[in-house]
């Protein structure tokens, strides 16, 4: 399929548009956060205060606007992701490629360990990794890069036994073009679609699991992250308190939410387009 | 007769799963041994699963053969690695059957054709290739302007000539055209075999051209080779197999082609009984002993061997001096 | 059959040892003392030099390693920072509720995903099946915490039907009284954590489904005039239950990871509350531990559903 027609494609997916959309405002946050609010530290009096005008989303027990905290949050939960699906995809794409075009013992050791890594409790490894190496942002990110390469590999590993099969690739061969050339050329180019799709979902594979080793204590304390939100909170009893601050646990939640339900539904979005219905 | 290269009692087997634990080893390629002749056509024929892709791709090394030799040059291609290959691999290239599945849908038509001879050559330059490139799609029949077209905008005549013009870039001496023509309309395999056979004179290539449409072989072949279950049958050349064929399984199989000239048809059709054997069970005796329509007790028993009945015919038949004499006595058709 | 068997606990073993060995390469192969990491911090240099020596951390790592490893063996999994007991005890006594928690997952999740999912098939493209590919989106996607504190706020703050937290009531009852006890404080956290298994329960359920109505003997069975659901139970249950059990087998590891969650959210005695309070203590033997049973947890759980897929898959058996 040309690029053309999946663009035209992806344009009439509904959920894709919803996914890019919500992605879209995320990135703007992310990225204009010291331009819409002063990143949050200290204390001030104005403490639980619902949500208002002066504070879209409340404020929290130290009197600090969750929203504010929200806003540099999705700073965090964007690098955050973006290492760590770099790192995966840095691992899983070459052992993917390699362990399906060279099919003989190497790639039946490639699969094994991606059987292996996707058997593992990958986050309880996570926090005992963690646990040991401290928290910094980065660290994390990398951490989870270093455990999500799996399922990406898989998908690569199965897409390129079925191009390995094709012609081309044979003629490939025959021309006599160096094996780096045939794996990141010639086949990686024909399975680039289910590749993305992978790593769009990633993106929100990766964001759970940075969000719920921040809850569990294992973030960096000094950066705002939407786990460490609900870790304070919780830790503050928001949850069962009364009157009850709701504001403070729901949103940094929604915000998970709307992060992760996008980039699975552009993950979907692209992979419709990719395989129209009937082909 | 200048030889250009010798393959000598090559070896290929196959494990094919055959339930969800069992296996089953298959001999796609059994000890088949020929020479090719500089500047010849050697049409490949044999039903699927006779192995006969096999040997084309265990020839050019696309899969590693697992004993015999193949002799290019005086050196014995089979136990050199991809590396050691990399001095050959320009001389040896082969064009498939499917015309859609040949081509790299990413790339550019002429990326495809002008990649192999960088590969091949790196101080030849970008510029240097492409024009290359471009004179070679216009010796297969195209236009220069299609360089910078991707395969879906082809028709499936046009890719062919496009992977005839990948496959010469590299200036090989010898092209193994697996089924070339077949996924073609017939009208479109015509004018392919006469590029083929254009080029050969061009570019002083020689083939290995398999195929399973006799008509096509007969009119491409100088010398033609049969399979039956990975080992050769017979080998000869054309002239000899339409007229004094000898193998019954050559014999059924040129029956079937047909004849437009009514008064030159010959003896009626063979219709072969029963299908190829499954290849993991072989008889013990003659692989084809089962199919045949001459087979006695010794075919049962014994696998005869692979002989030289007449100067450059060789039949792998128990009957190969009853057949040689029923050949001489029917008039050549 | 049996070579099927060998090869899968071939596996399963090979995963146990890369457990083991990640957490031994994660303590030695870091830049500061291992020593100090295991011994609680209160103890003084004499200690983490006590330590030092049982590691025997002048060895050469592949001796290191073999003697973590006949130390695990023997069951010896180091002493608690807080209690200074050891920690193989705790752990066993911990292990008990979350595969308690678990049962009850798995039971709500096959037990609502596979008529979910199979429904969903049969309705393709209709409102249910619409609702329920939503309902699948959603629940993948969902952050286990969220759902926990969605759940608590709901029907233990507002509606007050469960308790906040913890397995049972103290003091403890016995017999029955007990058991209902136990269920009752399980139906928040069971519903927290099986929200994501359910889902892609469906989804899997739900896709080898419309793969198996297309088969000729689906079809045939229709053209017989057998009616929907005899048909559906009939043929095509069995048949759907091996991809989804496939998928159960591999969500095992992935689900731990919300147990843990779950279990802190609703202070659930197992494992993985125990992972967060040793997190928070940093109580790192007992981490280390609790990650090492869990993993051996998961390896034989998800053993036991490929063993299910052969009993089921008459291709495997003969």
């Amino acid at each position: 399929m040309s690029n053309r027609t999946f663009l035209k494609a992806l344009r009439k997916n509904g959920n894709a548009l919803a996914g890019a959309a919500g992605v879209g405002i995320i990135l703007c946050l992310g990225l204009f956060a010291p331009l819409i609010a002063p990143f949050p530290a200290g204390y001030t009096i104005e403490v639980l205060q619902p949500p208002s005008t002066s504070h879209f989303f409340g404020t929290d027990k130290l009197g600090l606007d969750v929203f504010a905290q929200i806003i540099w949050g999705a700073r965090t939960s964007l690098q955050v992701s973006l290492i760590a699906v770099a790192v995966s995809g840095f691992i899983g794409i070459p052992l993917g490629l390699v362990s399906g075009y060279f099919n003989g013992k190497a790639g039946a050791a490639i699969d094994l360990a991606i059987e292996v890594f996707l058997t593992l409790p990958v986050l309880a490894l996570m926090i005992v990794a963690a646990a040991a190496l401290g928290a910094s942002i980065t660290a994390v990110a990398v951490l989870i890069g270093l455990f999500a390469w799996p399922s990406l590999a898989r998908v690569c590993r199965n897409t390129t036994l079925k191009v390995s099969q094709t012609s081309y690739i044979e003629a490939a061969k025959c021309s006599g073009l160096p094996v780096a050339s045939i794996l990141f050329k010639h086949i990686l180019a024909n399975i680039i679609g289910p590749v993305i799709v992978n790593l769009t979902m990633a993106m929100a594979g990766a964001i759970l699991s940075e969000s719920g080793l921040s809850f569990l204590g294992l973030g960096d304390p000094a950066t705002w992250s939407w786990g460490l939100i609900l870790k304070k909170a919780w830790e503050a009893g928001a949850v069962l308190a009364s009157p009850n601050p709701w504001w403070w646990w729901l949103f940094p939640s929604l915000f998970i939410m709307i992060y992760v339900v996008s980039f699975n539904l552009l993950g979907n979005g692209i992979n419709d387009a990719l395989n129209p219905k009937g082909q | 007769m200048d030889s250009i290269m010798e393959v000598v009692n090559l070896h290929k087997q196959f494990e094919i799963k055959t339930g969800l634990l069992t296996k089953a080893k298959i001999n796609a390629v059994d000890g088949v041994s020929f020479n090719l002749v500089a500047g010849e056509t050697l049409g490949v024929v044999g039903e699927s699963g006779s192995g006969k892709s096999t040997l084309g791709r265990t020839i050019l090394k696309l899969t590693n053969a697992d004993s015999g030799k193949v002799i290019y040059k005086g050196e014995d291609l089979v136990p050199l690695t991809s590396k050691q290959m990399k001095r050959h691999r320009s001389q040896l290239q082969m064009i498939f059957q499917d015309p859609y599945a040949s081509l790299n849908p990413r790339l550019k038509v002429g990326t495809s054709i002008s990649e192999p001879m960088l590969a091949n050559n790196p101080s030849l330059g970008r510029d240097e290739a492409k024009r290359s490139a471009i004179e070679l799609l216009e010796l297969v029949g195209l236009s220069p302007q299609m360089y910078n077209l991707y395969p879906h905008e082809f028709s499936g005549g046009q890719r062919q000539r496009i992977s005839i013009a990948r496959a010469i870039a590299p200036k090989p001496s010898i092209i193994v055209c697996d089924e070339a023509v077949s996924a073609l309309d017939v009208s479109v395999q015509a004018q392919m075999l006469n590029l083929f056979n254009e080029l050969k004179e061009k570019l002083s290539l020689t083939y290995i051209f398999i195929g399973h449409d006799l008509s096509v072989i007969k009119y491409i072949s100088d010398r033609i080779l049969v399979m039956y279950l990975g080992q050769v049958v017979e080998l000869a050349p054309t002239d000899a197999i339409f007229g004094s064929k000898m193998h019954p399984y050559t014999q059924a199989l040129v029956s079937a082609v047909p004849e437009p000239n009514a008064t030159k048809r010959q003896s009626k059709r063979i219709i072969l009984e029963g299908d190829i054997p499954s290849p993991g069970s072989v008889p013990k005796g003659c692989q084809f002993a089962s199919r045949c329509f001459m087979k006695m007790k010794m075919c049962m028993e014994a696998a005869p061997n692979l002989t030289e009945v007449e100067e450059g015919h060789l039949v792998r038949c128990h009957h190969h001096a009853r057949l040689k004499k029923a050949a001489q006595d029917v008039p050549n058709g | 059959m049996a070579r099927f068997v060998f090869e899968r606990a071939i596996r399963g073993a090979i995963t146990v040892f890369v457990s083991l060995a990640a957490t031994f390469a994660i303590i030695r192969l870091m830049p500061s003392n291992p020593a100090q990491l295991l011994v609680d911090p209160l103890l003084g240099p004499e200690a983490v030099q006590a330590m030092a020596e049982r590691l025997g951390l002048s060895d050469p790592i592949w001796i290191q390693f073999g003697k973590y490893i006949m130390e695990l063996a023997r069951g010896d999994f180091g002493f608690s920072f807080r209690t200074g007991q050891p920690v193989g005890p705790t752990l066993f006594s911990k292990l008990g509720w979350t595969l308690l928690l678990l049962i009850f997952v798995q039971g709500v999740s096959v037990g609502l995903g596979v008529p979910v999912g199979m429904m969903a098939a049969i309705k393709q493209n209709r409102l249910f099946d619409k609702a329920s590919n939503t309902a699948v989106i959603l629940g993948v996607s969902v952050f286990v915490p969220f759902l926990a504190f969605a759940l608590l706020y709901l029907f233990s703050y507002k509606l007050k039907l469960f308790p906040t937290g913890g397995a049972f009531t103290p003091p403890m009852k016995h017999g029955i009284a007990f058991a209902l006890d136990v269920a009752w404080h399980a139906v928040l956290p069971t519903m927290a954590l099986a929200a994501g298994n359910t889902a892609s329960i469906v989804l899997y359920t739900r896709n080898s489904t419309i793969d198996i109505l297309k088969e000729d003997y689906i079809r045939t069975a229709y053209a017989k005039g057998w009616h929907q659901g005899y048909i559906m139970r009939r043929h095509a249950l069995k048949n759907t239950m091996i991809p989804t059990t496939t998928v159960i087998s591999l969500n095992i590891g992935n689900m731990m990871g919300g147990a843990i969650m779950t279990e802190t959210v609703f202070s659930w005695p197992g494992v993985g509350r125990l992972i967060y309070d040793s997190v928070s203590k940093q109580d790192y033997p007992m981490l280390q531990g609790a990650f090492l049973v869990l993993s051996i947890t998961v390896v034989c759980l998800s053993v036991i559903t490929d063993l299910a897929i052969m009993a089921m898959d008459p291709r495997i058996t003969h």
